[in-house]
């Protein structure tokens, strides 16, 4: 073997992943995770509506911590969220070992509100970047760590369905909803659109068809109702001759799948996401008069 | 070996093998944190290993080939990446770019002879673990290696970018 060659190929490649490293403190909260005793829960969350607006302000003390540059910063991975999300250095009381539960036993209370906070965080993290986004960002919005986010949720996928599932029955009950109490159909149509788009649930609707062969009975199962009832909602407005007839329930969940991006102004956002909308329900519009 | 030793000491290595197979970081650390989980649950069996950290590795590159498989984001990192014949300067080449440069390099290597190059120079696997954990004869690894090297060398030749030419930088080695 030609030991020149060999060392320069193994130079290469270490330089490539030199940056990639994880102090001490990182590896052994993720050790304590593995095993499962890191059992400590997050500070509780500010409300989601600051959440959203991402612009709140940080925590004195967690803006202190960050400012002076001690914080554990565990997980601190560059991702497109964290450059917008609430603080998330994590306090360090966080990383020590606590009890080992018993997964057989209900949940305690704050483990519950924990499984929320997950819960939350991946409908906005997924929300915002798709369902592409790591699980990584997950856990940093949920400000838990990421082995608690597997605890609940053996793998992505089995989250990934979970807020599939649930968007999809919200999407379904709003459109009832929507369905029993607009007499008139195109602003039955438009409010169903316009609401699902700024709840940020329409963007959680998985692609359909579902990805590949491996669809979810329970996911197909509820998209089956979401359309029924949007069916019922395009139906009408076909009749009173106000959408165009070409235009199918696939589309009106086209529409609110594919609302622009997030950004961090919040403003900006619902104006945007107006703006596109106004265009998009006006092509959808029979072009009678 | 304990399993907190191989963890610590395995850990960064594996992620790094991961972003060398063209995973962004975040998700090299879940499915490294994930190939780590499996290794705990049959630690019975993994920890009796001559080279456990090879079997996490291994385990690591299936889930990141099922990951891609199931995400379609085979290709992430590359389509983000610019295009390599417009970069800058050598010397103004960022570590990033740099890796970019050779993840697109080694994503022409044939898979198995990509991931014994990674097993052998980021994991840092002695070819004897690397035959036993891909189930082929050493002889194979080495030629793998040897094989794997080679063209390695030609492509980042190619890119005019990087120091390593010495004896192969004639052809353009690309598709």
């Amino acid at each position: 073997m030609n030991h020149t060659e060999s060392d320069q190929v193994a130079h290469l490649l270490a330089d490539a992943v030199q940056d990639i490293t994880h102090s001490p403190e990182e590896l052994s909260a993720r050790l304590a995770q593995l095993k499962g005793h890191a059992a400590s829960e997050p500070a509780p969350l500010p409300p989601a509506s600051s959440l959203r607006l991402m612009s709140a302000p940080a925590s004195s003390a967690s803006a202190s911590q960050e400012a002076a540059g001690s914080g554990p910063a565990v997980y601190g991975t560059l991702a497109v969220a964290a450059a917008t999300a609430a603080p998330t250095a994590r306090d360090p009381a966080d990383s020590r070992s606590g009890l080992t539960r018993d997964r057989s036993t209900p949940l305690k209370v704050d483990a519950q509100r924990n499984l929320e906070h997950v819960l939350r965080a991946a409908r906005e993290v997924f929300g915002e970047l798709g369902y592409g986004a790591p699980m990584e960002d997950v856990a940093r919005r949920a400000r838990v760590g990421v082995g608690t986010v597997y605890r609940r949720f053996p793998s992505k996928d089995v989250l990934v369905r979970r807020i599939a599932e649930e968007e999809v029955s919200r999407l379904t009950d709003h459109a009832r909803v929507v369905l029993g109490q607009e007499d008139e159909p195109w602003s039955a149509l438009a409010r169903f659109v316009r609401t699902s788009v700024a709840s940020g649930g329409g963007r959680l609707i998985p692609a359909v068809p579902l990805h590949d062969d491996q669809a979810d009975p329970d996911v197909e199962h509820h998209m089956a109702s979401l359309m029924e009832v949007v069916g019922q909602l395009v139906h009408r407005a076909h009749a009173s001759g106000e959408l165009r007839p070409d235009v199918t329930v696939a589309d009106v969940l086209l529409l609110i799948s594919s609302s622009p991006s997030r950004t961090a102004d919040a403003a900006l956002q619902a104006a945007r996401q107006g703006r596109l909308l106004d265009i998009c329900l006006d092509g959808l519009r029979s072009r009678s008069e | 070996m304990s399993f907190d030793e191989l963890f610590t000491e395995g850990f960064t290595r594996t992620v790094r093998t991961l972003v060398l197979m063209g995973s962004d970081r975040a998700t090299a650390e879940d499915l490294a944190q994930e190939a780590f989980g499996v290794a705990l649950k049959k630690w019975d069996d993994v920890g009796g290993l001559d080279s456990p950290l090879a079997w996490v590795g291994k385990t690591a590159l299936t889930l990141w080939t099922s990951h891609c498989r199931t995400s379609g984001r085979r290709r992430s990192l590359l389509a983000k990446a610019e295009p390599l014949s417009t970069s800058t300067a050598p010397h103004a080449l960022t570590t990033s770019d740099q890796r970019i440069d050779l993840v697109r390099a080694l994503e022409q290597l044939p898979e198995r002879q990509r991931e014994t190059v990674v097993l052998h120079y980021i994991l840092d696997q002695p070819v004897s673990a690397i035959a036993r954990t891909l189930e082929v004869a050493e002889g194979t690894v080495k030629s793998q290696l040897h094989d794997g090297r080679r063209s390695l060398r030609l492509l980042m030749a190619d890119t005019d970018a990087h120091p390593i030419r010495e004896g192969g930088s004639s052809e353009p080695h690309r598709k």
